[in-house]
């Protein structure tokens, strides 16, 4: 009896050291939040590699090697994409460079034309004090920016190493995650450990696919989109599908998230209604054909959820952790989803995955 | 290559019998895993979880949903039905034995329950992971496969001719 008492009170010490352990890497995540992005890019680009890596594996070769082979393989098609995408996308960015400007300043003047007719209509108000207010405001915003170009310059520096950090991060998970896995698991209390363990290979799977049908999605989004774009004229098409491509990661809102520079493009640089009318007729079509045909393929049978629960969750994400909120609202939600059932199913189903 | 060196390796290794781990040691002498080499067997025991169990601890419990078989590395395990004339023991397992290899294929709930005698050390092999090993390494998890269909078919056709014969003194204790 006494031992049985005894194995009680160690399997509660060690239940509450693993929440302990939980709580505290949960607490250096959100005091290093720049540290969390990295990671969270990096599970991303191992659960697109995962399969891949398992599939060279099956051939029978060594998980180290196949690694390395995806590795090289990658870094070829990155600068293959670099060398042949480049000129067009730099020649995008230095037209946009040389156009900002000029696009503040034609902001200005229409302001102050209409600031010019709302003064007259309306009596009692100093005659060009609203013209005054927009000339200060907006006249600093080109040295402003020239000011800043050392932050700027130190943020792509930034960027740089975290993209050398994510690719570090991203080999070795590859490479050991399985190992990981093990180790941590190793200290679940034995009660827990076949549930635990299903759970997070169900976890891993649904997350897995629903990671892996959004890259496909938002890969063949970006690429209808420049096609689209590029069909009715638009100024950096290019540039404007791409960023079409990575907002569509976020469900229902993002398609929404990437309509808005395509839209500015089409009212300042084309200056015309009809364009942006153009603009978001195309962008209307490319979700048709991918809410029709691409998604259900894709995403579709991976994860079962309901369109209200991705919103709510998407909401709540964007409101506790602002955009990478947004992006990882629904993953989280599927683990949830997929840890509530399995416990459902062992308390209804079973009755007795806590009888001890 | 590396893949030449290591088959050298494998073959020096398998000659000379060294360095085959504890856990390898165990793991050939299951049928499931009887017709491995070496180096499959070490693809096998990574992918194994050691547990400890103490005195009286259980391991599963009848009628809960299984998750994989178990090999028995040192000390007991006792097999128990509930009947309705009250907890009826089946079995003792002892260093060697393997339990709940069913698991592996489905998610049936436990015929038995397992309990630990003393300090019990255990190697799990959980479905999960065996799923996981089939994708991987297909001709290594066909082999497994193959053995533990084999061993299934083997165990059914014993309880058919015992049905046929009528008789009705045979019990199962697998779970």
């Amino acid at each position: 009896m006494e031992t049985r008492q005894n194995l009680k009170v160690w399997n509660w010490i060690k239940l509450l050291g693993i929440y302990f352990v939980i709580l505290i890497a949960l607490v250096i995540f959100y005091m290093a939040q720049d540290l969390l992005t990295p990671f969270l890019v990096a599970f991303i680009l191992v659960y697109a590699l995962n399969p891949l890596a398992d599939k060279i594996e099956s051939w029978g070769i060594k998980r180290t090697w196949a690694v390395a082979m995806i590795f090289i393989g990658f870094i070829f098609i990155a600068g293959l994409v670099v060398s042949l995408g480049f000129g067009s996308i730099k020649a995008e960015i230095t037209l946009l460079k040389t156009q900002v400007p000029a696009y503040i300043e034609r902001i200005k003047v229409s302001l102050i034309e209409n600031a010019a007719t709302l003064e007259a209509k309306i009596p009692n108000m100093k005659k060009g004090m609203l013209q005054n207010m927009i000339t200060q405001k907006l006249g600093d915003l080109p040295t402003m920016l020239g000011e800043n170009m050392p932050f700027i310059l130190k943020t792509l520096l930034g960027l740089v190493t975290s993209s050398l950090i994510v690719l570090f991060l991203t080999f070795f998970i590859l490479k050991d995650g399985r190992g990981f896995r093990k180790n941590i698991i190793r200290v679940v209390p034995n009660k827990y450990f076949e549930t635990v363990l299903c759970l997070l290979f169900e976890i891993n799977k649904s997350v897995g696919n629903y990671v892996r049908g959004q890259l496909i999605d938002c890969t063949i989004v970006a690429i209808l989109s420049v096609i689209g774009l590029s069909l009715i004229g638009l100024k950096y098409a290019l540039i404007i599908g791409i960023i079409c491509g990575i907002t569509n990661i976020i469900p229902y809102l993002g398609p929404i998230m990437g309509m808005i520079p395509a839209i500015f493009v089409a009212l300042v640089e084309h200056k015309s209604g009809a364009m942006a009318g153009s603009v978001v007729a195309v962008m209307m079509g490319v979700q048709l054909i991918d809410n029709v045909a691409v998604s259900p393929i894709a995403v579709g049978q991976s994860v079962d959820l309901h369109p209200i629960a991705v919103i709510l969750s998407v909401t709540i994400g964007g409101a506790l952790m602002g955009l990478w909120g947004m992006l990882f609202a629904v993953p989280i939600y599927c683990a949830l989803k997929v840890t509530f059932q399995i416990l459902y199913k062992g308390i209804i189903e079973y009755g007795s995955w806590e009888n001890a | 290559m590396p893949n030449i060196a290591e088959n050298i390796f494998e073959r020096l290794r398998k000659i000379f019998g060294v360095d085959k781990s504890e856990i390898a040691k165990i793991l050939e002498k299951i049928p499931i895993f009887s017709d491995l080499n070496l180096v499959e067997l070490n693809k096998i025991e990574i992918i194994t979880h050691e547990r400890e169990y103490m005195d009286g601890e259980q391991v599963f419990h009848e009628k809960e949903p299984g998750a994989g078989m178990y090999i028995v590395r040192s000390g007991s395990i006792k097999l128990s039905k509930k009947t309705v004339v009250g907890e009826k023991e089946l079995t003792t397992l002892k260093t060697g034995d393997f339990f709940g290899e069913i698991a592996l294929l489905d998610e049936s709930p436990r015929s038995a329950t397992a309990v630990a005698s003393g300090k019990t050390k255990i190697l799990g092999f959980y479905r999960p992971d065996f799923l996981e090993l089939l994708k991987r390494d297909p001709r290594l998890g066909s082999k497994v496969l193959l053995q533990l269909s084999q061993m299934i078919a083997k165990r059914l056709r014993a309880t058919t001719d015992a049905t046929l014969k009528g008789a009705t003194n045979g019990n199962e204790t697998e779970s």
